[in-house]
């Protein structure tokens, strides 16, 4: 494309960086998709200090809700990225941040996390924990090119409107006799939670880790 | 009086910000460094079953979450008193290196040495990676063979490049296959030749700023560090402390951990801040990761990598003091990591299925310790009779070293006020 390239912020909240490591485990492309875009703000990466205005931020981690500054952060990326991108699980879904319950030292009262998409409207969110180069690359791209069809299920997820422990596919696939036991959810769980069992997902809440592959994948979902 | 802030900390993964007060005529007077996120990972994998808690840990960090995922399952082994199969354990401390390659490499050439190859006084906006894309195109290609082949490793054997899954409680749930390790084998001399070209790269960077490498961020500290047998070592062995002069060497293993580190609480960050129990806080702050190993080890077993040492002894002297000699320990480390992967992919035992031995859960004990790229990692779970965790204590590499970077800012700090 020769226009102008697309400006694009990376801002971190409650998360690993796993997010954007994936992003880097693009390896040998990772040098032209950086050169592909206007690269603005990343504090894991370069030196910006302020979160500038940007055609797109992408925002991994949840927000502490007992932690003003992260809420700031939130409003602050909603007022200034045209596109907001809830990046990976946490973001998303919350992940596994959803466990916790404060009351760790010497921050004990930072205790509830909500999935960024909960907190300010998001344009577009991408579950998984963390989710892959691959789609990470593709969203960006199908953004640069304005490709509204391919990002339709991000456009559903940014809505907020989903559970993320394996429940939802009980309730909208399931119970709605929509499951044909194909296993892709079982195939994607990256924790291995989900077990099929007389072709249907069997899934266990001590292994999942909220990050909503399982139902982003399924596809008998309806988008 | 003044007050300079500098935040975000960038080029970091995680979130802080120095502040510097500074009185009227102008001196520092106060320099503090805050660690200003918390997700309480110690309090929520309480209640939960200990062999799932290796899965959930790998989250604290996604640049080293392989690591984690070791120190916890060493954790849960020592509790319920499983002895691994050596296959498994020479698996483990694959997926480990791996790591430290990944690690290492993303560490200088991403974060580090945009800095250096760039210039401290380049414009911020490029100096980053990005720069580097223009600048050293050639080098930074090297720097993504090294985090490729480390990642690699990782995922052939952790089932997944970032938050791995298959180290379990008695061993392993995934062996590597002949096809797999004669893969690595083909690639393993071009990334120990990429190491040795990277330890000759810092060698060259530290000439040219020598005078800044010897004079800020110097400050003498406690070291901490595993050895085996006296001899560098990432995945196991024991803890050992070197007092700030090299004199003193103390010695302990893995599980009384708590009887040498103690933990101390600050107002101004929600980190901990660890210390050697024995001299008290805060003279007994110490630090761990590359430097800390050149300095506590007797010699590092692969032959490139102690070679290097050597030479990292004559130009730092022993124990190094100097913060930013961090950088040339960390590519010495590569190079070991390197090395001993080519050892272990050459090891028969490593295509080996005798990889898992049967457990029980029950009430136990268990503390797991690796060296993480950042340094020395514990995690400390204690489990009921049905296995359930009730109780976990992590300290993460960079926690330990967190006082001894406060104390560095410190240092440097009044030595450019000086200027």
């Amino acid at each position: 494309m020769e226009d102008k390239k697309i400006t694009v912020a990376h801002v971190q909240l409650s998360s690993c960086c796993g997010c954007l490591i994936s992003l880097a485990d693009t390896y040998e492309k990772f040098p032209d998709i950086l050169s592909s875009i206007d690269l603005v703000y990343c504090q894991t990466l370069m030196d910006a200090r302020e979160i500038p205005e940007a055609d797109v931020i992408l925002v991994e981690g949840s927000v502490c809700l007992e932690d003003h500054h992260a809420l700031e952060v939130a409003r602050e990326v909603r007022e200034k990225g045209k596109t907001v991108v809830a990046l990976g699980a946490c973001a998303a879904l919350g992940c596994v941040t959803r466990f916790s319950k404060g009351g760790q030292m010497p921050k004990p009262v930072h205790g509830s996390f909500s999935s960024l998409t909960e907190i300010i409207r998001c344009d577009l969110a991408i579950p998984g924990c963390p989710p892959s180069p691959e789609l990470i690359v593709e969203v960006i791209t199908a953004i640069i090119r304005g490709d509204k069809e391919y990002l339709k299920p991000f456009i559903r997820y940014g809505e907020c409107k989903h559970e993320s422990c394996g429940c939802d596919l009980i309730v909208n696939v399931i119970n709605k006799s929509l499951c044909m036991g194909c296993g892709i959810c079982s195939a994607s769980c990256p924790t291995r939670a989900i077990e099929m069992i007389d072709g249907r997902p069997l899934i266990s809440p001590h292994l999942c880790v909220k990050c909503g592959v399982c139902s982003f994948q399924c596809p008998r979902i309806e988008i | 009086m003044g007050k300079i802030t500098i935040e975000p900390l960038s080029r970091v993964e995680g979130h802080g910000k120095v502040t510097i007060v500074i009185d009227e005529s102008g001196r520092p007077v106060e320099v503090k460094l805050h660690i200003t996120a918390i997700r309480g990972f110690e309090q929520f994998v309480v209640g939960r079953p200990a062999e799932e808690v290796p899965r959930i840990v790998t989250r604290i960090c996604g640049i080293c979450q392989t690591p984690h995922h070791l120190a916890s399952v060493k954790a849960v082994d020592a509790a319920w008193d499983v002895e691994i199969t050596s296959a498994a354990k020479k698996l483990r401390e694959l997926m480990l290196l791996g790591s430290i390659i990944h690690s290492h490499a993303l560490h200088f050439y991403y974060l580090a040495s945009p800095d250096f190859i760039l210039g401290p006084d380049t414009d911020p906006k490029v100096r980053s990676v990005l720069g580097l894309i223009e600048k050293s195109p050639e080098m930074l290609k090297k720097a993504i063979a090294l985090r490729k082949f480390g990642q690699s490793i990782v995922e052939k054997i952790g089932g997944r490049a970032i938050h791995p899954v298959t180290a379990i409680p008695g061993g392993i749930a995934k062996t590597l296959s002949e096809e797999e390790r004669d893969q690595f084998l083909k690639e393993i001399d071009t990334m120990i030749e990429y190491a040795k070209e990277s330890v000759e790269l810092i060698k060259s960077i530290n000439e040219k700023y020598m005078d800044v490498v010897k004079s800020l961020g110097v400050i003498d500290t406690y070291y901490l560090g595993i050895v085996e047998d006296g001899k560098h070592s990432f995945y196991d062995g024991i803890l050992r402390f070197l007092s700030p002069d090299g004199r003193e060497k103390v010695e302990f293993p893995f599980s009384q951990y708590q009887e040498y580190i103690g933990e101390h609480n600050v107002p101004h960050s929600y980190v901990k801040y660890p210390y050697y129990k024995k001299v008290g806080y805060p003279e007994g702050i110490y630090r761990v990761g590359p430097l800390a190993m050149m300095n506590i080890c007797d010699s590092i077993p692969t032959p490139l990598a102690e070679e290097a040492r050597k030479e990292f002894i004559d130009i730092f002297g022993n124990p190094a003091n100097q913060s930013l000699a961090y950088h040339h320990a960390r590519l010495i480390e590569l190079l070991a990591a390197c090395e001993r992967t080519k050892e272990l992919l050459e090891d028969h035992e490593i295509t080996s299925k005798d990889v898992k031995v049967e457990v029980e859960p029950k009430a136990g004990s268990g503390v797991g310790v690796v060296e993480a790229p950042r340094g020395v990692l514990i995690h400390h779970y204690e489990t009921d009779d049905r296995g359930i965790v009730v109780k976990a204590n992590m300290i993460v590499a960079s926690t330990h070293n967190i006082p001894a970077m406060e104390e560095a800012l410190k240092q440097a700090v009044i030595e450019i006020f000086k200027r």
